[in-house]
């Protein structure tokens, strides 16, 4: 009595704490692992080799 | 893969933090999320890297025009002379550390674009050749270890962390078994300290004893391979004798890497068998799970590059540009290797782990050149690959 309900989960408020936090960029790039990002640097350069525009590479 | 890397600022190649502290090894190769943070790193590994390869080109310029009769040192060893000789006279300023530490990195690129070097025919030939050999040479020199743990009086735990070390991929396997066996923080540092040690001591030793020894390339990428703990090192080593030794030793540590799940989940099973470790559940896929969460996943990298290959969608031209492409980024890489090489952080880990790491290096390094003489030159196994 007196207190009002909520009609529907929606309508609960949240704590800052329960809202979940989408991930920032910083964030979502450092959970790649690293064999992921080496592996996606490397398939980059092996794509341009495939298209025949990866420029020669001295050594 | 072999990462070596821990908590802070003191993560390094053979830089150890002291035995009864609490840090534990864990993986950041991207120590800071701010890119700028990378480039003095990035561009000392430049530096010393190129400054190894012309360093090459003036030592034989040198020789030559002074009439000496001397070897020929390899941009390899340059690189990594130079980078240890920073390291241990005027040290490496913290404003490079992020950068350096990347060197891991240039090591997975490097591997998965040397995948345009092999056709996957070669790859299923020589990997499987490897495979028996890993699986014999892993456990005789992995019950030989835990022996030796034993009669040092060193913990079961820790012996088991050594075998794994030894017998797999080094540090990161030794932390990917870590939290599977419930190992003490002391007992994975002494292991890290003594696989770290092992690594440095193999790069220096192998390439000689090789040369002594008569070994073709091919037989010293196996051996290297086989024998030689860490990724990064074992690269290095196998370069340092030729290029095709170089990459017959990428291709074998490639396949013993991919082993780590299966190894690390026998010994978990073992200990969890004994109540000491957590139950791994049960099921198939379960274990599948833990498997792959393990594995290296720029294996399959490698492989998908030499599918490519494979398929001839590559014009001769690119395949060496690309051979070149990973050159580079293996020079960055022996640079790394030799930046993060502090003699005095390897002399205060303490006598046990370095006698238990020299008496390692040894029978691995028995186990493995027996297994490889003896497969190439008895059996006559893959030779033509």
């Amino acid at each position: 009595m007196g207190e009002e309900v909520p009609e529907s989960p929606e309508d609960v408020p949240e704590s800052p704490e329960d809202v979940p936090r989408s991930l920032s960029l910083g964030e979502r790039f450092s959970s790649v692992s690293v064999d992921w990002w080496a592996t996606a640097v490397a398939g980059a350069i092996v794509a341009l080799a495939v298209a025949n525009v990866l420029p020669k590479i001295p050594w | 893969m072999c990462s070596r890397r821990f908590r802070g600022d003191r993560v390094t190649t053979t830089r150890v933090e002291p035995i009864d502290s609490d840090a534990t090894p864990e993986e950041p190769t991207f120590t800071s999320r701010r890119p700028l943070d990378y480039v003095p790193g990035i561009l000392l590994l430049i530096a010393v890297g190129v400054l190894g390869k012309y360093a090459q080109i003036w030592w034989n310029t040198l020789a030559k025009h002074e009439h000496w009769r001397v070897p020929d040192i390899e941009y390899v060893l340059w690189a990594i002379v130079i980078g240890l000789l920073i390291t241990n006279t005027i040290g490496l300023h913290r404003i490079f550390r992020p950068g350096v530490l990347t060197y891991e990195f240039w090591l997975k690129v490097g591997i998965v674009v040397l995948g345009a070097r092999f056709v996957l025919g070669d790859i299923v030939k020589l990997g499987g050749l490897s495979l028996v050999q890993i699986l014999v040479d892993m456990t005789v020199a992995g019950t030989v270890i835990i022996l030796v743990a034993r009669a040092f009086g060193l913990s079961g735990k820790l012996g088991s962390l050594l075998a794994i070390g030894t017998s797999i991929c080094g540090v990161s396997a030794i932390v990917a078994a870590k939290g599977a066996i419930r190992a003490r923080n002391s007992d994975v540092g002494y292991a890290i300290a003594a696989i770290l040690a092992l690594g440095a001591v193999a790069l220096f030793v192998l390439p000689p004893l090789g040369h002594a020894i008569g070994l073709t390339d091919r037989e010293f990428g196996l051996w290297a391979g086989l024998a030689v703990d860490n990724t990064a090192e074992t690269t290095a080593t196998g370069y340092l004798y030729s290029d095709h030794a170089g990459k017959i030793a990428v291709l074998v540590k490639s396949v013993r890497n991919a082993l780590i799940g299966f190894v690390v989940l026998g010994f978990a099973v073992y200990w969890a068998g004994r109540g000491q470790a957590d139950e791994i559940a049960p099921g198939a896929k379960a274990k599948a799970a833990f498997i792959w969460d393990k594995f290296p996943k720029f294996v399959l990298g490698f492989l998908a590059v030499s599918a490519i290959a494979t398929a001839h969608w590559l014009s001769k031209g690119q395949t060496a540009n690309l051979a070149n492409v990973s050159k580079w980024a293996f020079l960055l890489t022996f640079a790394g290797v030799g930046l993060n090489i502090d003699i005095r952080q390897i002399a205060r880990t303490g006598w046990r782990p370095l006698v238990v790491a020299v008496i390692g290096l040894v029978v691995v390094a028995l186990v493995s050149l027996g297994i490889v003489l003896l497969t190439s030159r008895v059996f006559h196994w893959g030779v033509g690959v």
